[in-house]
């Protein structure tokens, strides 16, 4: 099964990447989460985001469409990158999830992918 | 019940059990397991207590989930994989259930699965208590204090997630093992409470819930005998469940100390016991088996005159270590005021502090009893008053309020 992780990260890990002395360690858990997942052969396709500060919020309301400055602030944590990954089951994706990076200070919330082939209407 | 109704129902219960873990763990899909057999397992309720067990009790039941096996398929055309899938590990069952003595018993599987980590700790109890045992949830729902409706959706919520997830159905690895079955066991005891606080209530003939907590426990005894917590678990539930009759008379709740022991269901004690020392020679400690001991040493208070308080003291300092929460700790200041160390109990109470004292009935109950045994009845009154405020069950508060009024003689 194909299953998104996706790596809310905290207001402090997203200042890290502005952080000059420690960038190189932050990107470097990163980098190696990576390479486990492909040295494993579950890597998928992945990305990370730029921060929150440069998110805007579409929506549309009674057919008027509104742009705003984003994120929605509800949580502390802001979605900082995600990664797709091939697993057998929930079990195997939960134990990737705890080596993501971002679940030090954040949280990695696992999403299985809608499988639209297999038209299952549960 | 009759012996003959007891065995039949017992006995439809584990088949029913062990087909719906069987077939869902071959398919992933507990909801389409469920709806295949839960007309076959209504039948063998009506059929089996007047007819008798059959032979092969699992084939029986296939047999008669069979017509709503096709149905099945053919309704559900639009859910392409899940429904071949499943009259497949039915025509398996099938086949198994023909050629062996007895059927595979696959509802630890089941067990670990609704408590799994992913699944809401708050549905784990019902979704055991309805695929396990087949219990409709309308039984489950008013044990829970919710709409049948909405424990409905709660429940069919829990297993979609179970099979979209990609939950495995794999029992736990020896890593994860302790901390799988601790939840299992959490959940069990949480089915115990829920008939705890029934048979509290008005409708006292409902208190059945309590049974089937001690059935799932001696399941998984059963299934996992090395387990010591499993055992513990158990043996602190018989001990409770032999009290029923003497812990309320009339409605009036009874305290332990008071109890009629001639009431006490000593096979239940027995067993209880039994199930302690199984626990104890698998030699791994644990908060059910200390929990146990101390109701073990109340009993043996009781029955035998002997003095425990020390031991049950030593025991709830090992609880507090094993597993800190409010409740050990004062159930902890309660030993140590009965083993006549009053202050060090109002010592242990001090050290709960914030709003989980505040608004905990036993905190204000236990501490207005140890300062009405050191004398100071004035303080002991306004606790009384706090506790009184807590309490939702009217049997409990009429005890305390008696409490209260003998402290406020002496003030």
């Amino acid at each position: 099964m194909k299953v998104m992780l996706l790596a809310n990260e905290a207001p402090e890990d997203f200042a890290l990447r502005d952080d000059k002395a420690k960038f190189d360690a932050y990107m470097g858990e990163w980098y190696a989460f990576g390479v486990a997942l492909r040295e494993a052969g579950a890597m998928g396709e992945s990305a990370a985001l730029e921060p929150p500060s440069t998110a805007t919020v579409v929506s549309i309301r009674d057919g008027v469409r509104k742009v705003e400055d984003g994120p929605y602030p509800d949580t502390k944590e802001q979605l900082g990158g995600f990664c797709i990954i091939d697993v057998t089951d929930m079990d195997r994706a939960a134990k990737w999830a705890a080596e993501c990076p971002a679940h030090k200070n954040g949280f990695v919330e696992v999403r299985p992918i809608l499988d639209l082939e297999q038209g299952d209407a549960s | 019940m009759s012996d003959a109704r007891a065995i039949a129902e017992e006995t439809a219960r584990a088949s029913y059990g062990r087909l719906l873990a069987w077939l869902s763990s071959r398919t992933s899909d507990v909801a389409a397991a469920e709806d295949a057999l839960s007309d076959a397992f209504r039948a063998a309720l009506e059929s089996w207590p007047m007819k008798g067990v059959p032979d092969a009790p699992e084939a029986w039941l296939l047999t008669a989930a069979r017509r709503k096996l096709i149905d099945g398929s053919r309704r559900r055309k639009t859910r392409a994989e899940a429904t071949p899938a499943l009259t497949l590990a039915a025509e398996e069952a099938e086949a198994t259930a023909r050629s062996k003595a007895t059927f595979p018993d696959e509802r630890l599987k089941l067990l670990f699965i609704c408590a799994h980590p992913a699944i809401d700790s708050s549905i784990r109890t019902p979704l055991m208590l309805q695929t396990v045992l087949g219990l409709d949830a309308a039984r489950i729902a008013s044990a829970f204090l919710l709409s049948p409706a909405a424990m409905s959706g709660r429940l069919v919520r829990a297993k979609r997630k179970i099979k979209s997830a990609g939950i495995p159905f794999d029992p736990p690895g020896v890593e994860d093992l302790p901390s799988r079955l601790s939840a299992v066991l959490e959940a069990i005891y949480a089915a115990f409470g829920a008939g705890w606080d029934e048979a509290d209530g008005a409708e006292a003939e409902m208190m059945d819930l309590t049974r089937e907590a001690i059935y799932l426990a001696r399941l998984v005894t059963n299934l996992l005998p090395d387990e010591a917590e499993a055992w513990g678990l158990l043996a602190l539930m018989l001990h409770a469940e032999a009290r029923t009759k003497a812990r309320r008379i009339n409605g009036v709740y009874v305290a332990l100390k008071d109890q009629n022991a001639a009431l006490w269901d000593r096979g239940l004690v027995a067993a209880a016991e039994e199930a302690l020392s199984r626990a104890w020679s698998c030699r791994k400690i644990g908060p059910f088996q200390v929990e146990a001991a101390i109701q073990s040493a109340h009993a043996a208070s009781i029955l035998y005159q002997r003095d425990t308080t020390d031991d049950i003291a030593a025991l709830y300092a090992q609880l507090t270590d094993l597993s800190p929460s409010v409740g050990a700790q004062v159930g902890y200041a309660a030993a140590l005021a009965a083993a006549g160390r009053p202050e060090d109990g109002l010592y242990a109470l001090d050290e709960i502090t914030g709003a989980l004292a505040e608004r905990y009935q036993p905190y204000w109950a236990v501490r207005a009893h140890i300062l009405r045994t050191a004398g100071d009845a004035a303080s002991a009154v306004t606790c009384y008053e706090r506790a009184i405020g807590l309490s939702r069950d009217a049997a409990v508060r009429s005890f305390l309020i008696d409490q209260k009024n003998t402290a406020a003689k002496r003030a």
